[in-house]
């Protein structure tokens, strides 16, 4: 029993610099992505609640043009929109494979789109006589986002948050296909490419540890945040 | 002080298009306490939301002092909406924030040349110690009160009251009922209160518009009950009531 523990530890050892370097090119991806899913993902939620039928700045066009921008990149199976998206990788950052800085486009993309619903569905979910007690005040729209919904709806936004990183993990381990690594290419790697068994549940547990923190963190700030 | 001329909203309901509010004038003086009354569904909210641009007519002028409500454009028509408070049957208060942050709100987006402040309108509406709590603490009463102490931080010029005391029970309606009376005495302003309730109309206004199905069918003036009759507590209430004692 000794035995077989003490074999494992020392190959985790032996592994561990390759484990720790796959760790770090998730932690890229994941940075990118979830940079890409506030900055850019929460303004397109937004603009989908504002602009849809009966909202304070109801426009056909724009929602017409966000939403089926979020339904395109949700609906392709994110393996072929990582490899789709290679030739515009290349263009406007010089390479497309074996980089994670290079992985990180399609992980952004698909970031932006999956969180602009979330936000949406928050946004929807505050009752409209909030939007109506606004407009009574005669708040313009910006402090109808800042001092009214996203109040409201903030430990909704966080928890649709959490729930995108866990996504988000996932989708990163698939961008070994383009060289990018992470802790998914790693199990894949070795466990699958070369039956190091062992090693590649080692990063499974790894990566479900992290899911596991994140969600658990997340929900306590939801909580914390919910006055309601 | 406020007048609407032909005003009428035309919905395409399912049964083609239907009249919501059905060509109705009538004007409210300075400094009145005017009721709208009516059953559900008469037109007597969206009437009152044309006064603050929160619903529009499809025909008809809303004039409001020396404003022609839908002239103005989106900057001007959030300055003419600044100056009118409004509160609302289901309080609307922002869960997420304190009383202190919520009662303060209205400041934070707009400027006002002579506002009261968070603790002289918490004081004004009898919840002078609770300006750090949050509004799922308190009762719908109390949660009321928040929303009057709210609309009247600004000084309002006019008060609008979409059905203040119909989520709430006999006795707390008296008691915004009274807090809204006293807010009519102690600063200026022309007051419209929408409700189905015939006994709060009674107790607070001078004159009030009937409304069925969209029209105006009447202006009443009122007359007010000469005793006061009002219970100490919930038992003596359900003494006289089922009891007649």
């Amino acid at each position: 029993m000794f035995d077989i523990i003490e074999e494992y530890v020392s190959r985790v050892v032996e592994f561990w610099p390759a484990l720790f370097e796959s760790l770090w090119e998730t932690g890229i991806m994941m940075g990118f992505a979830m940079t890409a899913a506030i900055l850019l993902g929460l303004p397109l939620g937004t603009l989908l609640y504002l602009t849809a039928k009966g909202k304070p700045m109801e426009n056909i066009y724009i929602y017409q043009l966000s939403n089926i921008f979020v339904n395109i990149v949700r609906s392709f199976p994110f393996l072929l929109l990582v490899v789709a998206m290679q030739p515009f990788i290349r263009t406007i950052y010089g390479r497309a494979t074996g980089d994670p800085v290079a992985a990180s486009f399609p992980m952004m993309l698909i970031a932006i789109a999956l969180y602009a619903r979330f936000v949406q569905q928050s946004l929807l979910d505050v009752p409209r006589g909030v939007t109506e007690t606004a407009q009574s005040m005669g708040a313009s729209i910006s402090q109808l986002v800042w001092k009214f919904l996203f109040v409201e709806s903030r430990s909704s936004l966080i928890i649709g948050f959490t729930t995108a990183f866990v996504s988000f993990i996932s989708y990163s381990t698939i961008m070994g296909v383009v060289g990018g690594g992470g802790i998914g290419d790693f199990a894949i790697r070795y466990g699958y490419q070369r039956y190091e068994t062992d090693i590649m549940y080692t990063a499974i547990i790894v990566i479900i540890i992290i899911v596991q923190i994140m969600q658990w963190l997340g929900l306590k700030l939801a909580k914390k945040m919910d006055k309601r | 002080m406020i007048n609407m001329a032909g005003v009428t909203k035309t919905y395409d309901g399912k049964n083609g298009l239907f009249n919501a509010v059905d060509n109705v004038s009538f004007k409210v003086e300075e400094n009145e306490i005017f009721g709208l009354i009516g059953e559900s569904g008469a037109g007597k909210s969206t009437l009152l939301r044309f006064i603050n641009a929160l619903e529009s007519p499809s025909q008809g002028k809303v004039t409001v002092g020396d404003i022609e409500v839908f002239n103005l454009s989106g900057k001007q028509l959030r300055q003419h909406q600044k100056d009118i408070g409004m509160i609302f049957q289901q309080f609307n208060l922002l869960n997420n924030k304190s009383l202190r942050e919520n009662v303060h709100l209205p400041l934070e987006l707009h400027k006002y040349e002579n506002p009261l402040t968070v603790e002289e309108v918490l004081q004004f509406v009898g919840l002078p110690d609770k300006a750090d709590n949050y509004p799922g603490q308190l009762s719908g009463g109390e949660k009321q009160r928040v929303g009057i102490a709210r609309a009247l931080i600004t000084r309002p010029k006019i008060l609008l009251c979409d059905e203040p005391t119909s989520a709430l029970d006999e006795s707390t309606t008296e008691e915004i009922v009274d807090v809204l009376k006293r807010a009519h005495t102690a600063f200026d302003m022309t007051m419209l209160i929408v409700t189905h309730e015939l006994n709060v109309i009674k107790s607070m206004c001078q004159r009030c518009a009937v409304m069925e199905k969209g029209k105006l069918i009447d202006v009443i003036d009122i007359v007010p009950n000469t005793h006061q009759k009002s219970y100490k507590s919930y038992h003596e209430r359900v003494l006289k009531v089922l009891k007649n004692v």
